[in-house]
């Protein structure tokens, strides 16, 4: 009621200002006239009476003035007339202030982003599933690469399950060669159940979805289209459902089209009926109320067990294993990309926010004059804080307004640049309003602990004494024992901040080609399939018949005239995860390494040179030796200082039963160290063995070429391949530079933009010491002119206080050196080939930012240069 | 004695000591003195001997350690700072040595300000500021930034911003201090025709040249208040 | 804003003190307070019985107190807005006595809840200083 009816009174009278005003002068001089009246009575003439009356009413100015006050109406237009003068005053310091805007901006705009790929990659849920309840079946343990489970153990799965609430089978991840109109095409496709269709919430643009009848084996293919393959495929085909594609010998029918939006799981192109499925599929599943994910697990693990050591994941070792939806798609390394980068942003922000506050303690302590001038003549403190708030706000709030407006722009910028293998689906940009909350509330915080400075001082000291201080004598030299501590603070945190850049950096750096030990931008990787093709069941026939044809396209490839070599084999460089065998010289087993099968010119084509003997023999007689070729420090560290040419060791695979016999290996060649298992693998000892019927020729295989000069040609070696046999497919062409850098993707990202972060970060270092100086030289002007007027030179005047600052500099570089290898400590494991506590890396950082301030400290002699010892004295 | 309704100012029996690193230093001891309605006084002494003290505790910016103060009839020693800085806002003009515009406002702005807390309206406002810009004849200059004026300019925009207010009283502290001697009697003549009008003035100089142009001088040596010959008042 | 009341307050009343030692002025300032509640609870009792207008309200003033406070006649405008904002009284225009347009103010029901209240608690001090200076 109270609130309300005062309410009232402050809109009435802000917006019929003047209405207010005009009953108030009429209600006084009503008062007046009475008052003259009642004089008039009393027997005065009219103006005595009327000089009486004014006389004690005192001054209707005066009292107009008080009213208003009791109005508190003033309080209202008042601030918005100091907002106003806030206003025009930020424009009228622009160095200043633009400053202080770019700091806020730069440091907004970067911790929203990484907020946004924090929340992306650790807590948005796919649409379909907000609160993150469905895990994916799939298997842990066994060999590498065989984590798939077979059609008999899903549905047994299926059948025999009792925990789960809902069960959908899907291939994930398909890529079949399909017959489109404008030829065969190699599409990436999942194989999706009806149920698992419901689930993710699909709903067609045209046609139907898949029905529960064509989960089943045997039951006739059915497929959905991209709205993108449809487009572009099939102009816009009106009449496309019903049609039939050719995918390898089947005959599928077009049921429907996808629209644009359903991406389901990785950007699909394609979707084909689970009974259209033979390469061991997972399924997405539900928990049911009350049981945990390992009591699931076992539930799984005993109906695995009941299907007899012969089923195919038992004869793999593996275990069946629930993961949830996201980190089965989210490899961990780029989740621990996003969680430094948010570390980062939030360290960067405290920067920022140090660098604002200095920013405005020195605008502040600059303007110390001007608040003790206002106070003296009156205007109340809460003015002065006011103002203080009213430009930071303003500014923080352009920053704010900056970033958002740049947000959909540097948003999708950066998500391109994540370039992980199968990213899933909502792995992109996606505007949320909580990252505008997000950097409202970053630069509020910000906001808030550049203005606390200014305002505890403005609260706390006495304005009296700043009025004895500064409005009689002239302006002193300032406080630089708070800067000075701000300044600290912020390089120690600039410090940690560039050793942790310096280290990633060098770290993927390490990883690039110079550790390679080849030209890998220079080598073609593709990968051939023979699939299609019909073979002998029988081994080793198959492999014999298989391998006859890869030979073909070998003398295929080596007939190119730009092929300078050219190999083939099982694995890839780029795509390989560690050692998979164990190696013994005797019974006992000695460690660990790789083992592949390549053909003879794999060593050539990668252009790894022989330390010693020959590469693999081209043909491999059924009853001869196995030949080996090793790499250098495998060689040094079984037979140190002997020659390992014609000597035997076993191997054995690591998830071969304990049955299975070690196989003997002839060293036939030594070649030099590579990083053959990967690109962040450690253990890089490999023995690799001939590509022969003996040990199972695969039907797919990883085609190797180089070229003479530049990057081989994707068609020309299309064409080789397929003149020697039209029925190979020939797909995923690319170099083995570019597949290393799609593994190495995140860590490039961290990297990146902790070198961005860094980069920021001295931009805001350099902004706060040249505020510094330039502030200092201002402030002390007077001082500096009479040391120049003594007969000081301008040069060593600045020398001495360019010391002063670097002084400064380093120990706030020495807290942040120890401070960085601490934090070096904790995210060692991301390091690759640098040592944590790199002195070089800690080095060239304190170096570098020592300069910066050195260069910062610059702009400040001109400064010096132009003080005039001769005014300065005039004023004393 | 002058007539008792006309005393604008007075001052009863001050004193006002610091406290510095243990040690009293007496910056004012048993001052009395008075300002009436319209006079034009001038306080002189060398440097040191309290006079910008005595012109901070006229103006409120200081208390006195112990006396009686009435301003216009009301007794303002006892009140809090908050009650002076109003009654600093509406009743005290200010002119300072080294001028103290503020260097990002507009001479318009800076003439403005102290009536910003005062509650007037923007158009009477507008009327109080160039009427003032007027008197110091710098109505011509109101757009410029103070950093575009000469030194006697700038002190003549910080003369109007004293003015504005329509103040009982102008204090002004060794006005012409950072002014040359042209400059420096051009601002005098000024305050001297401000004085003419009507306006009440007390300023203070160690220069016995501007002390002419008051109506009513008195010395402080020492914190004493002492008369034209150096000897001290009452003996 | 009470800081505003005790300045205004200072003028409020035309009562000087003077050699004030500090006890004095303390006092003093505490009376300032007092007197200046005591402006707004005059106001009100002066709207007790009947609607009044600004002059007729300081007439009641001047009239309750036997003339014994001499009220600067302008502060009693703004006194009655910080009454209006408190929302112990209401104002309407009205007509006067002598036919002129004037601004008519009337106790609201917490307004004179505010004054039995403010009365009581006045008749209450009052008692206890006269008992006190008996007994002294």
């Amino acid at each position: 009621m109270f609130e309300r009816s005062r309410l009232i009174i402050v809109l009435k009278a802000l917006f019929q200002s003047s209405r207010t005003e005009d009953e108030l002068d009429e209600e006084m001089r009503f008062h007046l006239k009475m008052e003259t009246e009642a004089n008039v009575k009393k027997g005065m003439d009219l103006k005595a009476a009327h000089q009486a009356a004014l006389r004690s009413f005192g001054g209707i100015e005066q009292r107009k003035e008080d009213c208003r006050e009791a109005w508190g109406v003033r309080v209202i237009t008042n601030l918005l007339h100091e907002f106003c003068l806030s206003l025009r005053r930020l424009f009228r310091r622009p160095v200043q202030n633009g400053l202080m805007f770019a700091t806020f901006a730069v440091s907004v705009m970067l911790s929203t982003l990484s907020w946004s790929l924090f929340h992306t990659m650790f807590l948005r849920q796919p649409e379909f599933d907000p609160k993150g309840e469905y895990l994916v079946l799939n298997y842990v343990g066994g060999v590498i690469g065989a984590s798939r489970s077979s059609n008999g153990e899903m549905e047994a799965y299926k059948e025999g399950q009792k925990v789960f609430s809902d069960f959908a089978e899907v291939g994930f991840y398909n890529s079949p060669t399909i017959q489109l109109p404008g030829g065969a095409e190699r599409v990436l496709a999942a194989n999706l159940s009806a149920r698992a269709l419901q689930i993710v919430g699909a709903k067609p643009l045209m046609g139907r979805l898949f029905r529960p009848e064509e989960d089943k084996r045997g039951s006739a293919p059915v497929a959905l289209l991209s709205q993108h393959m449809w487009e572009n495929s099939y102009d816009r085909d009106p009449s496309i459902v019903g049609k039939i594609m050719d995918i390898g010998s089947d005959q599928v029918t077009i049921v429907g089209v996808m629209p644009a939006d359903f991406r389901f799981p990785n950007d699909q192109d394609l979707w084909l009926s689970y009974g259209f499925y033979d390469w061991g599929p997972d399924a997405m599943v539900k928990l049911k109320p009350g049981v945990t994910r390992e009591q699931a697990e076992s539930n799984l693990k005993v109906i695995l067990d009941g299907l007899g050591p012969d089923s195919p994941a038992n004869r793999r070792g593996l275990t069946p294993a629930l993961i949830p939806f996201r980190d089965y798609y989210l490899p961990s390394e780029i989740r621990v990309s996003a969680l430094v980068l948010f570390a980062l942003s939030l360290i960067f922000v405290v920067v920022s926010c140090a660098n604002a506050a200095n920013l405005m303690l020195i605008d502040f302590l600059g303007r110390r004059a001007e608040v003790a001038t206002s106070l003296a003549l009156g205007i109340p403190r809460g003015a002065s804080i006011r103002n203080v708030c009213f430009q930071v706000t303003m500014i923080a709030m352009g920053a704010v307004l900056l970033s958002i407006a740049l947000l959909p722009v540097a948003g999708p910028f950066l998500y391109d640049h994540i370039d992980v293998n199968l990213e899933p689906y909502w792995l992109n940009y996606h505007f949320e309003w909580h990252y505008v909350g997000m950097a409202f509330a970053l630069a509020g915080v910000s906001a808030a602990v550049t203005v606390s400075a200014p305002m505890v001082y403005l609260l706390w000291v006495d304005p009296d004494k700043v009025i004895r201080e500064h409005a009689y004598t002239s302006r002193g030299t300032g406080r630089t024992l708070w800067r000075r501590l701000l300044l600290i603070g912020q390089i120690t945190l600039l410090t940690v901040l560039g050793v942790s850049a310096g280290l990633l950096v060098r770290s993927s750096y390490n990883v690039g080609e110079n550790t390679w030990g080849y030209p890998a931008d220079r080598v073609f990787v593709g990968k051939i399939s023979a699939r299609e093709i019909e073979f002998t069941v029988e081994e080793p026939l198959g492999s014999v018949q298989r391998l006859a044809i890869y030979r073909r396209v070998l003398d295929q490839v080596t007939q190119r005239l730009e092929t300078e070599a050219v190999a083939l084999a099982h694995f890839s460089p780029g795509y390989s995860s560690g050692p998979n065998i164990t190696y013994a010289l005797g019974q006992e087993e000695i460690g660990e390494a790789f083992n592949s099968q390549v053909t003879e010119g794999f060593f050539d084509t990668l252009g790894v040179p022989f330390v010693e003997g020959n590469t693999l023999p081209r043909e491999n007689p059924d009853d001869g030796p196995v030949y080996g070729v090793i790499n250098e420090s495998l060689a040094q560290k079984i037979w140190p200082s002997q020659d390992p040419l014609q000597r035997v060791l076993y191997i054995r695979f690591s998830g071969a039963p304990a049955s299975a016999p070690s196989i003997p290996i002839v060293v036939c060649g030594v070649v030099r160290d590579f990083q053959v298992s990967g690109p962040v693998a450690r253990n890089n000892d490999f023995i690799l063995t001939p590509l022969m019927p003996r040990s199972f020729v695969r039907p797919g295989q990883f085609i190797f070429v180089r070229d003479r000069i530049g990057v081989p040609n994707v068609r020309s070696i299309r064409d080789a391949v397929h003149r020697a046999d039209s029925r190979l497919s020939f797909y995923f062409p690319s170099t083995l530079g570019r597949v290393i850098d799609i593994m190495l993707s995140s860590m490039h990202m961290t990297a990146n933009l902790t070198t961005v972060f860094a980069a920021a970060a001295v931009l805001l270092c350099s902004i706060g010491v040249y505020s510094l100086t330039v502030t200092q030289v201002l402030q002390s002007s007077r001082e500096f002119g009479i040391r120049m007027a003594l007969g000081t030179e301008p040069q060593r005047l600045w020398v001495h206080f360019t010391c002063g600052h670097l002084l400064t500099t380093l120990i706030g570089v020495l807290i942040g050196l120890f401070g960085a290898s601490q934090v070096a400590r904790v995210f060692s494991p991301l390091l690759f080939g640098v040592d944590p506590y790199s002195v070089s890396t800690y080095a060239m950082v304190a170096f570098t930012i020592l300069l910066v301030a050195t260069l910062a400290c610059i702009p400040s002699f001109f400064r010096l240069r132009r003080i005039n010892p001769a005014k300065c004295l005039r004023s004393l | 004695m002058s007539n008792e309704n006309n005393t604008l100012i007075k001052l009863t029996n001050i004193n006002k000591v610091f406290l510095t690193d243990d040690m009293e230093t007496r910056a004012l001891s048993g001052v009395d003195m008075h300002i009436d309605n319209g006079e034009f006084m001038a306080i002189n002494g060398p440097s040191g001997c309290g006079k910008s003290t005595m012109l901070s505790i006229i103006g409120l910016l200081d208390t006195p350690t112990s006396g009686e103060y009435t301003l216009n009839g009301r007794d303002v020693a006892s009140l809090s700072a908050s009650e002076r800085a109003r009654i600093r806002n509406k009743e005290v003009g200010f002119i300072f040595q080294s001028f103290n515009l503020i260097g990002d406002l507009s001479v318009y702005e800076n003439v403005e300000l102290p009536l910003t807390y005062r509650g007037t309206k923007s158009s009477a406002r507008k009327e109080l500021v160039m009427e003032a810009l007027e008197k110091v004849d710098m109505g011509h200059r109101m757009k410029h930034m103070p950093s575009q004026l000469s030194g006697g300019q700038q002190q003549r925009v910080a003369v109007a911003r004293a003015l504005a207010g329509k103040p009982q009283i102008l204090l002004a502290d060794e006005p012409t201090g950072n002014l040359d001697s042209k400059n420096g009697e051009a601002v005098m003549d000024l305050l001297k025709n401000l004085n003419d009008e009507g306006a009440t003035l007390c300023i203070v100089t160690h220069d016995e040249r501007y002390s002419t142009y008051a109506t009513r001088s008195v010395h402080l040596f020492d914190g004493q208040l002492v008369d034209g010959d150096g000897v001290m008042a009452g003996v | 804003m009470d800081e505003v009341f005790s300045v205004l307050s200072v003028d409020t009343l035309s009562i000087k003190f003077l050699s004030l030692t500090n006890l004095e002025k303390e006092m003093a300032k505490k009376v300032n307070d007092l007197l200046q509640g005591t402006l707004d609870m005059l106001a009100l009792r002066a709207l007790r019985d009947e609607n009044r207008h600004g002059w007729a309200i300081q007439q009641r003033i001047n009239q309750i107190s036997n003339d014994l406070l001499s009220i600067n006649q302008g502060s009693l405008y703004p006194a009655l807005i910080r009454l209006e904002k408190k929302g112990y009284i209401k104002s309407d225009w009205g007509v006067s006595e002598n036919g002129r347009r004037a601004k008519y103010y009337r106790l609201t029901k917490k307004g004179r809840v505010q004054m039995e209240a403010e009365a009581t608690l006045w008749r209450e001090f009052s008692t206890t200083i006269n008992l006190i200076m008996e007994i002294l």
